[in-house]
């Protein structure tokens, strides 16, 4: 049995956990050898099915304040002196010591909120070199370059380079895209079957039609950002 | 104040929601309380949480029918699950720095998980208070003193837990007694008697309407989650057929949402055609149907008795008797008290069902339970007791 661990900070809102449920469930029903355990701190996550074979942890929850700052959304941790955020980081980083996944898919966020996920990448790379890490990323975040901006002042791209094999972009070019489509969906399912199974000929077919997935090896990343940068606003 | 409240929750609903009653009021009577649900129940969304609550879930295991514990729905060894649901409650205990720990039901955690994290508090932040919450019975009392010994909780409860909250009462089942608690153990227990059931209910006239009835009586029939109530039911269906044209009462089943879809297949066969009753999966307003009922048939659990009690209904008991004989056994003492009436499942038969039905719809006005000394008010009592621990630590000593 393969392992993957899936981080999905999940602050508010419905689209996160419900983009990493359906890449889950294609991953799950697509490979009967996979189990998957989902980290996530939605308050939402019990609406959806949860498919056999997969677990989930919630962290305590998280809420986005206007200044992009995050904070505890029904503990108040100003007051009772609770550092949720290192709470939250030793939640994941235990998950990921004790599960020992063979694949770690991160949602959006290559460090996660406020950094949360940079002990559990720091263990598995010290500990746990042959995990591969792969980040899905929405192709509409905000503008390029206020994108460039958060990107850069939190590290993002470093983070990259350090910690991740691949990078893949689940599909969704419009705004009103809530689901990723079938095609993008069957694409992310192909890589990760593909790097789990270290196949280099596999991958380089699941990564072949490059706008709906590009995964760019890590001495194309400077290419990459570019890329993924212009391909924002190129309409679909 | 910070509350932790850790709910391991295997199987079924009755943990989570007897400790979310618990906190509701807690909330309500403390604005401060800032409180933090640890469980691994995949359910916990289910159930109205009040303000400034949070829960951390860790994974979920299941109790196999035979007996022991595993993986419920991600197959790896079950060491390795039960090493992230140990070191997640420890990460949790030491970063929340919770003033008050409420432990339900397993002294020491599902196989010692709760262990590491209750001897870091004990030893780390010694004012910390440690308290068990205890349903009123727990199992046979030989077993349970067994399994104590076996388990090491005899000492837990000596020496690191400051208090046991009894969601019970000693004069209707005394667990020093029972469970041959020693001295030291017996001065921590704190009776706060059941966890009674909010009974805001809807109208009675508006439910029974909504049922479509027929006549002016009704008989509702709940197993609980269902995962075994198929022999009542069914049981009380044949009965219904049998009575078939001297019917004089409506009655609605409710199987529960754990009913297999081979029992609930099983179920529709009986010929029911023309019968005043209503057959259905799941209701999430179960207390307004009670409260509607003028006779209650059900299993024993722990809630299903708050239901029943707070709404002070006449009811028919056929308990769960195994595993566990805690649900017989609490069926027997509230029968002793004249409160219901008790019918063992091996002696269920449509025509024993029939007779125990009659004589109950017979009777008069159902006693009381405040007069034969159970009290309900278990949810006030707890979060008083949660309040008084938590303030001797502010005091000077």
């Amino acid at each position: 049995m393969k392992r993957i661990m899936v981080y999905s900070h999940d602050t508010f809102g419905l689209g996160n956990i419900r983009r990493m449920l359906s890449i889950c469930t294609n991953l799950l029903d697509s490979n009967p050898d996979l189990l998957i355990l989902l980290v996530s701190g939605s308050p939402m996550i019990h609406s959806f099915r949860i498919p056999n074979r997969l677990d989930y942890i919630k962290l305590p929850c998280l809420r986005r304040d206007e200044a992009e700052g995050y904070s505890a959304r029904s503990l108040d941790s100003d007051i009772n002196d609770i550092d949720i955020m290192r709470l939250r980081s030793d939640l994941i980083l235990t998950a990921a010591a004790n599960f020992k996944p063979d694949l770690l898919m991160v949602n959006k966020k290559p460090s996660g909120v406020k950094n949360e996920l940079q002990g559990t990448l720091d263990y598995l790379k010290m500990n746990l070199p042959d995990t591969k890490n792969i980040l899905v990323l929405r192709n509409i975040l905000d503008s390029p370059a206020a994108r460039i901006n958060v990107w850069e002042k939190n590290g993002y791209y470093d983070a990259i380079l350090s910690f991740y094999d691949h990078v893949l972009d689940d599909g969704c070019r419009s705004l009103s895209l809530i689901q990723p489509d079938s095609g993008a969906i069957s694409k992310i399912t192909d890589c990760v079957l593909a790097l789990l199974s270290s196949s280099e000929r596999k991958l380089e077919e699941a990564v072949k039609e490059r706008s709906l997935c590009p995964v760019p090896s890590l001495n194309r990343m400077s290419n990459f950002t570019k890329v993924t940068m212009h391909s924002v606003h190129q309409p679909a | 104040m910070k509350i932790l409240i850790y709910s391991h929750d295997s199987y079924g609903l009755g943990h989570i929601r007897r400790s979310l009653s618990i906190a509701r009021q807690v909330a309500s009577d403390f604005p401060s309380a800032e409180q933090l649900l640890l469980t691994g129940s995949a359910q916990a969304h289910s159930f109205e949480k009040p303000d400034r609550l949070d829960y951390v879930k860790f994974p979920t295991i299941s109790k196999f029918s035979a007996g022991g514990y595993g993986p419920r729905s991600l197959p790896i060894p079950f060491e390795s699950l039960m090493a992230i649901r140990e070191e997640m409650i420890f990460n949790t205990v030491k970063h929340f720095k919770a003033d008050l720990v409420l432990v339900d039901k397993a002294p020491a955690g599902i196989r010692g998980e709760m262990l590491r994290s209750l001897k870091f508090l004990k030893s780390e932040y010694p004012k910390t208070k440690l308290v068990l919450g205890m349903r009123d019975i727990e199992d046979d009392a030989l077993l349970v003193r067994e399994e104590w010994k076996r388990g090491g909780v005899y000492p837990l409860l000596e020496e690191v837990y400051d208090a046991i909250f009894l969601y019970g009462s000693r004069d209707i089942y005394d667990p020093v007694y029972e469970y041959d608690l020693s001295p030291e153990t017996c001065e921590k227990v704190i009776s706060c008697g059941y966890i009674g059931r909010d009974t805001s209910v809807r109208p009675v006239e508006q439910v029974r309407k909504e049922l479509n009835m027929k006549t002016n009586t009704l008989i509702v029939v709940t197993v609980g989650g269902g995962g075994d109530g198929l022999s009542i039911l069914s049981a009380y269906l044949e009965m219904l057929s049998l009575l078939r044209n001297h019917l004089s009462f409506d009655s609605l089943l409710v199987t529960g949402p754990l009913m297999s879809q081979e029992q609930r297949l099983h179920l529709q066969r009986y010929d029911m055609k023309g019968l005043p009753f209503t057959l259905v999966d799941f209701t999430p307003d179960m207390m307004s149907y009670l409260n509607a009922a003028d006779l209650i048939i059900s299993m024993g659990g722990y809630n299903t008795f708050c239901e029943i009690l707070s709404l002070n209904k006449r009811a028919i008991i056929v308990p769960r008797v195994k595993p566990r004989l805690e649900q017989l056994i609490r069926a027997e003492r509230f029968s002793d008290l004249g409160l219901v009436r008790m019918l063992h499942p091996d002696e269920l038969s449509p025509e024993r069902l029939w007779k125990e039905v009659n004589c109950e719809m017979k009777g008069g006005e159902p006693v009381r339970p405040k007069d034969v000394g159970v009290d309900l008010n278990g949810a006030v009592n707890v979060s008083r007791a949660i309040g008084q621990l938590v303030s001797k630590n502010r005091l000077p000593i």
